[in-house]
């Protein structure tokens, strides 16, 4: 129960943090999920149900704060996003490192592809400027910021 | 040797993201009505007890530069408007010779950002003014400067959340003012803020100023939007894409003006 109370403290402080300052790391208009990084995290060394109800209610939280979209779209990725982490939840560790990177990887496309490909469907983009322009782009910035967090948290090491 | 069945614990994940899934998906379905506007305005309103202190705090910080700054522009906008009121006479003279009915009153509430998203797919602020303030959806919001921000999107009692322009779903009907062509301007990924379908014969050039055309009943006309920057060779259907640069800096917006 402890746990359930501090992640979810965790989890406000982090949406706080990536709809007040989000737009801090903003890179030629790409912004980092740093609540898919939560996700993930929470999912590989918590546990996976957590993860996939945390993600759905920071999902609607966030949405309902920022969307100009259909709300609900980043409630269903992100407990998507939870439920894949925490397949791996204990396991990681017995993963070599670059197959852990590589899932990560995956992790991360899935939630884009849910988040960015839903709300550019109806938009006059081509479907190669949406995954190279935004798509991929934001998948490796936000991997990159994932690699190095999960290095100072040891997520992945023994 | 007899194998065990498998545990019904097993699937409590599957259980539970099957779950999540279909209540993310009640919520796409559910959006637009009211039961969703409600809880979106509870939520807007809940970030404002979070964000205003901290906007307070950043005003106390700012104020003395902003006043000084705004007795300038002050004195600046007395001349322009004692200008603006002898032409305003004459024009208002002039149509009613013509017969044109009369322009479209409105006033502003003035609203302080509370904070603001940025990304490829979406942008927004959500500002402190609300339903109670007399806020309504799909007003038009302008800057400082009375440039074009965007337009409020979804509120709640004492917030608001606002679309900026450069949303990839903003549109907005524009005027280039020296041709007096119209378009409609939206944000696309490759060319940045672009009117699109402009006719190939008009006299469009860099620099031209660019203002809302006033044909939709969110915008006023005349409202400044920017100014084109450069104007593509037609290629197809005998059209041509204008591309503007905005006037509005959203990176450095904190107060706006809701039209009412």
């Amino acid at each position: 129960m402890f746990g359930i109370i501090k992640n979810s403290i965790l989890g406000l402080l982090v949406l706080i943090f990536q709809w007040m300052l989000g737009d801090v790391f903003s890179l030629y208009g790409l912004t980092p999920s740093f609540l898919a990084i939560f996700i993930i995290y929470i999912g590989l060394t918590n546990s996976q149900i957590q993860a996939i109800w945390l993600g759905f209610f920071l999902g609607f939280i966030i949405d309902a704060l920022v969307s100009t979209d259909i709300m609900g779209i980043t409630a269903l990725a992100l407990s998507t996003l939870g439920y894949l982490a925490g397949i791996f939840h204990g396991r990681i560790v017995r993963i070599p490192v670059i197959v852990q990177y590589l899932l990560y990887t995956g992790f991360l496309l899935v939630f884009f592809i849910l988040t960015v490909m839903i709300s550019f469907q109806d938009s006059q983009f081509s479907t190669g400027n949406i995954v190279f322009l935004v798509l991929l782009p934001k998948t490796l910035y936000t991997l990159a910021l994932l690699s190095g967090s999960f290095i100072v948290l040891k997520v992945g090491a023994e | 040797m007899a194998t065990q069945a498998p545990s019904i614990s097993r699937y409590t994940p599957l259980v539970n993201v099957l779950a999540a899934i279909a209540l993310s998906l009640l919520i796409i379905a559910s959006n637009g009505t009211s039961v969703m506007d409600r809880t979106r305005s509870l939520v807007l309103d809940g970030s404002a007890y979070l964000y205003v202190p901290i906007q307070w705090v950043k005003t106390i910080f700012t104020i003395e530069k902003d006043y000084r700054e705004l007795q300038q522009r002050h004195i600046k906008a007395q001349i322009e408007l004692n200008k603006s009121r002898t032409i305003l006479k004459e024009n208002q003279r002039l149509r009613s010779m013509l017969g044109f009915k009369g322009d479209r009153e409105f006033n502003v509430i003035p609203a302080n950002v509370l904070s603001d998203v940025g990304s490829h797919t979406m942008n927004s602020i959500t500002v402190d003014q609300g339903s109670q303030d007399g806020v309504t959806l799909l007003s038009g919001v302008v800057d400082a400067q009375a440039q074009l921000v965007g337009k409020v999107v979804a509120i709640g009692a004492n917030t608001a959340l606002v679309q900026l322009m450069s949303d990839k779903n903003f549109r907005v009907s524009v005027r280039e003012m020296r041709s007096r062509d119209v378009g409609i301007l939206s944000y696309t990924l490759k060319k940045g803020y672009v009117i699109q379908d402009v006719p190939k014969n008009a006299e469009v050039i860099a620099g031209d100023s660019v203002v809302t055309s006033g044909f939709s009943d969110i915008f006023p006309e005349h409202i400044f939007v920017g100014w084109v920057s450069t104007i593509s060779p037609v290629v197809e259907d005998y059209v041509k894409s204008v591309r503007v640069d905005l006037a509005a800096d959203f990176n450095r917006i904190e107060e706006v003006f809701i039209l009412k």
